[in-house]
């Protein structure tokens, strides 16, 4: 008897908190969606090649063909981004990354800057503010999260990790 | 006819042409400037119109305009930001701009400290033309940052005409400019900056300033122009005041490997009350001592301080019941007696942790934070007074009948639940031992009420295993128990006993109440609780023991009034009707010391044990009491028994957070001299001195 109670309240509990994770990413995804509607709805043509600070090309339309990346604005002044960088560097590992420093000097200090932070994320310099400028993005930090060269999801402020990653994973399996 | 034109006529042309002259020499601006990107910005660059022709130059007003919640930065932002700049390359005939900085403010986004602005903010600008230049042109790309959670790095265009010919003073302009220089820190005597020190080793600047009149509230705000340091950020300082004298530290870190900043000059802007100055500061290697307690010193007091509560009258007969039950029970394993002192530690340490995160949440609240502010709140202090009166009444037995046989069965079988029942009464003796703590724990608690959450979580950890030690140590080694005295005839005083100490908390705490409720109120509790306890006793223990109390109390009573009465000369003289005291406020200080008055404040509560001992033993005795009535003495008094938002501040802004707080104010001594927090005649004697002596 009681046995069966307690599994009973067990599938109730699990089916409670799978609901809320459910809402929650559902209010994340329809805020984002929000939240910048500036952003182009996909990868402008002229800015889907990317290349980083070590010479290396990315091209944001052909690698969002195989599931979510990443690819996130930030700079070395802005005192909100060390805050959220961190949970970018942690996706990195598990979904492809690319970031755009804006504004903030040369590949040199880029470069420095990431090694003193233990950033590993790819970093493309924009220090004349053109991709960011064609991207529409003005503020820093942003997040946006691009599928099958569209932009699914762009957020702009503090992420947390379980936000970013409920993000990711929503875009991966449930569109 | 006449041929000559009307004078109405004239006057009118004449103001006509007088206006399209104005209108064509009007003083440039560029109107308020913002970008469809970022609307929470705007900004304007105008001229005042004026222009000095030694130097050649004009001044100009930079205008920013930052919607609520945005900022933006000083030239040393701090640990992130930037500040905004102008790119003038452009311009045509400008030899130089030079940029003043009004004297900024900290703030704190998601931990990180920033130096910056925010609202409505004006820069002003002094541009300086090529020799002989008649007209220049001012343009360039002007950059503003801005933060909320998010940053934004905003570019405005800007192209102003200058023609030195047809320029026209604005009046309103040249006014604001004034204005906004008055907020510029100005450049004072570096011979001021007694000491510069820089330690490489730990990485710090020590700076010793002195001010002729005196330091407020001084805050400091460090700057180099050196471009080695250009991303060197420089921590929020900790600054000591000492009558004239300032002293602060700063760390500096830099994301790369740090400089070497011997011989590196820094810009150095204090600002206080009506006072803005920048003093130049060039750095020598030195060693700067650490005299603030190390952390590890503070978790000793508090270990300490947690250790001696328990011999606290409030928390000794909760240990001391548990050690006499576990004396009776002799028989029991040593594995339960550990699980069971265990349990009770865990209380006690887990009690700590909860009023640390509580005063934690509260900080976060904004709410003031002190030590010994749950005793304003009369709903406490009743819920303190029921507590310790029902445990007291316990421990003469009032509670000691059976148990309903189902009740204990379930009891019985619960199991590790029973542990319950031992965590609870460490809680209670934390709550218990509340009343306690203000006079052991004052050093350990001020320091962690200023310190950071994570340290004060430490602290209190530290406060709550020291209270458990002993729990801990019957906990550890079971076998400790058996080194304890035989149970014996003796073991019927221990809790008559411990039920005194008790009731006299009680007492202590009931006569608190007396600041919150009617005097016929409390008069009716104190009675009621006396007829109520002593009607209890009668029940308990039969008419015997009531007579017996009550026999006891008079005789206790009549020993002690005979003794007072014996000795009254002598009480007399030593405890005379106090001075009459003002209330406390800054103003008062500070008139009373304009007046060449020696002002003596004494932050008080009736709660504060040691603000009792310290009235009673020092400042009603002689030769303080005499001292005090001099005519030359002005006695402030700010009585914190009450929440009171005042006095609160006064504490804070002299970097305590609980009472007693004693500080002498002077015509030599116009920021005060602290006193100890246990005072003694010959040291307030001293100090009343020190502060009246002239210079």
């Amino acid at each position: 008897m009681r046995n069966n109670k307690s599994k009973v309240s067990w599938v109730k509990r699990l089916t409670t908190a799978a609901l809320y994770v459910l809402l929650f990413s559902t209010v994340a995804v329809v805020v984002d969606a929000f939240r910048n509607s500036d952003v182009p709805e996909s990868v402008p043509a002229e800015l889907s090649s990317l290349t980083d600070i070590n010479g290396e090309q990315f091209n944001l339309r052909e690698m969002s063909k195989d599931g979510p990346v990443v690819l996130y604005f930030w700079a070395t002044w802005c005192p909100v981004c060390p805050a959220v960088s961190p949970t970018v560097d942690y996706a990195g590992h598990y979904y492809p990354t690319i970031s755009v420093g804006l504004r903030s000097g040369s590949n040199e200090k880029l470069t420095q800057y990431a090694q003193a932070k233990g950033y590993e994320f790819p970093i493309v310099n924009d220090n004349l503010n053109r991709i960011s400028s064609g991207w529409q993005v003005s503020a820093t930090p942003t997040i946006i999260i691009i599928k099958n060269g569209d932009i699914v999801s762009a957020t702009t402020g503090v992420t947390t990790p379980p936000g970013l990653i409920i993000r990711l994973w929503f875009h991966q399996f449930f569109k | 006819m006449n041929k000559i034109l009307p004078l109405w006529l004239l006057s009118l042309i004449a103001a006509l042409l007088l206006y399209s002259a104005q209108s064509l020499a009007e003083t440039p601006s560029t109107g308020w400037l913002s970008h469809k990107d970022h609307p929470p910005v705007s900004v304007k660059l105008e001229l005042t119109g004026n222009y000095e022709t030694e130097r050649n130059l004009i001044p100009a007003l930079l205008h920013v305009e930052l919607d609520e919640g945005w900022k933006t930065y000083w030239r040393s932002p701090g640990e992130g930001g930037i500040p905004p700049t102008f790119d003038w390359s452009e311009s045509s005939n400008i030899k130089n701009i030079e940029w003043h900085w009004p004297v900024p403010s900290r703030y704190s986004i998601q931990g990180i400290d920033t130096v910056g602005y925010q609202g409505s903010l004006t820069f002003p600008l002094m541009i300086q033309l090529r020799p002989d230049a008649r007209r220049a042109r001012i343009r360039g790309t002007l950059t503003m940052s801005s933060c909320t959670t998010v940053c934004v790095l905003t570019d405005y265009p800007i192209n102003l005409k200058v023609e030195l010919d047809t320029l026209i003073v604005d009046s309103d302009r040249a006014f604001a400019f004034n204005q906004a220089m008055g907020k510029v820190p100005r450049e004072y005597d570096s011979n001021k900056v007694k000491q510069a020190i820089w330690s490489d080793k730990s990485q710090r600047v020590q700076l010793t300033i002195e001010r002729d009149s005196g330091w407020q509230d001084p805050q400091l705000f460090i700057h180099s122009n050196d471009d080695a340091l250009a991303d060197a950020t420089f921590s929020s300082p900790d600054i000591q005041v000492e009558g004239n004298r300032l002293t602060a530290h700063v760390d500096v870190t830099h994301w790369l490997e740090l400089p070497d900043l011997s011989g590196a000059e820094l810009i150095a802007t204090v600002s206080d009350e009506n006072f803005a100055a920048e003093y130049k500061v060039p750095l020598a290697a030195g060693t700067i001592a650490d005299n603030s307690l190390p952390l590890w010193a503070i978790l000793l007091m508090a270990l300490v301080g947690g250790l001696i509560l328990n011999i606290m009258p409030c928390v000794l007969p909760v240990l001391g019941l548990k050690v006499q039950s576990l004396m009776l029970s002799g028989a029991q394993e040593p594995r339960v007696v550990r699980k069971q002192f265990f349990a009770s530690s865990l209380g006690i340490i887990s009690s700590f942790l909860i009023i640390a995160l509580g005063l934690i949440a509260l900080r976060w609240a904004g709410g003031s934070v002190g030590w010994g502010i749950q005793f304003q709140n009369p709903y406490f202090i009743a819920a303190l007074v029921a507590i310790t009166w029902v445990f007291a009444l316990n421990l003469m037995g009032a509670f000691e009948f059976k148990l309903p046989s189902s009740i204990n069965t379930s009891a019985a079988t619960a199991g590790d639940d029973s542990y319950k029942g031992h965590f609870l009464q460490g809680m209670l003796a934390t709550i218990l031992a509340t009343p306690c703590t203000a006079p052991f724990l004052g050093t350990a608690v001020a320091f962690a009420l200023a310190a950071e959450s994570s340290v004060i979580l430490l602290i209190f950890a530290a406060l709550g295993i020291g209270m458990a030690l002993p729990w801990l140590l019957i906990a550890v080694f079971p076998k400790t128990a058996k080194l304890l005295p035989k149970p014996g005839r003796w073991m019927q005083w221990v809790k008559p006993i411990f039920a005194i100490m008790m009731l006299a908390t009680t007492a202590w705490l009931t006569a608190l109440l007396k600041n919150f409720i009617s005097h016929e109120l409390f008069l009716a509790l104190a009675v009621g609780l006396s007829v109520l306890t002593l009607l209890i006793i009668g029940k308990i223990h039969g008419r015997k023991a009531l007579f017996l109390s009550i026999g006891g109390f008079l005789v206790l009573a009549a020993v002690v009034g005979t003794t007072l009465i014996l000795t009254a000369d002598r009480w007399v003289n030593k405890l005379p009707q106090d001075h009459q005291w003002q209330v406390l406020t800054q103003e008062r200080i500070d008139a009373a010391v304009a007046n060449g008055q020696t002002v003596f404040v004494d932050v008080t509560a009736d709660w504060c044990i040691t603000c009792q001992a310290n009235k009673v033993g020092v400042l009603l005795q002689d030769p303080v009491f005499t001292a005090l009535g001099q005519q030359h003495v002005t006695r402030l008094r700010g009585d914190w028994t009450k929440a009171n938002e005042n006095i609160t501040q006064y504490l804070k802004a002299n970097n305590t957070f609980g009472v007693p707080f004693n500080k002498v104010y002077g015509p030599a001594a116009p920021d005060g001299i602290r006193l100890p927090v246990v005072l003694s005649k010959g040291k307030v004697m001293d100090t009343l001195e020190d502060a009246r002596a002239q210079q």
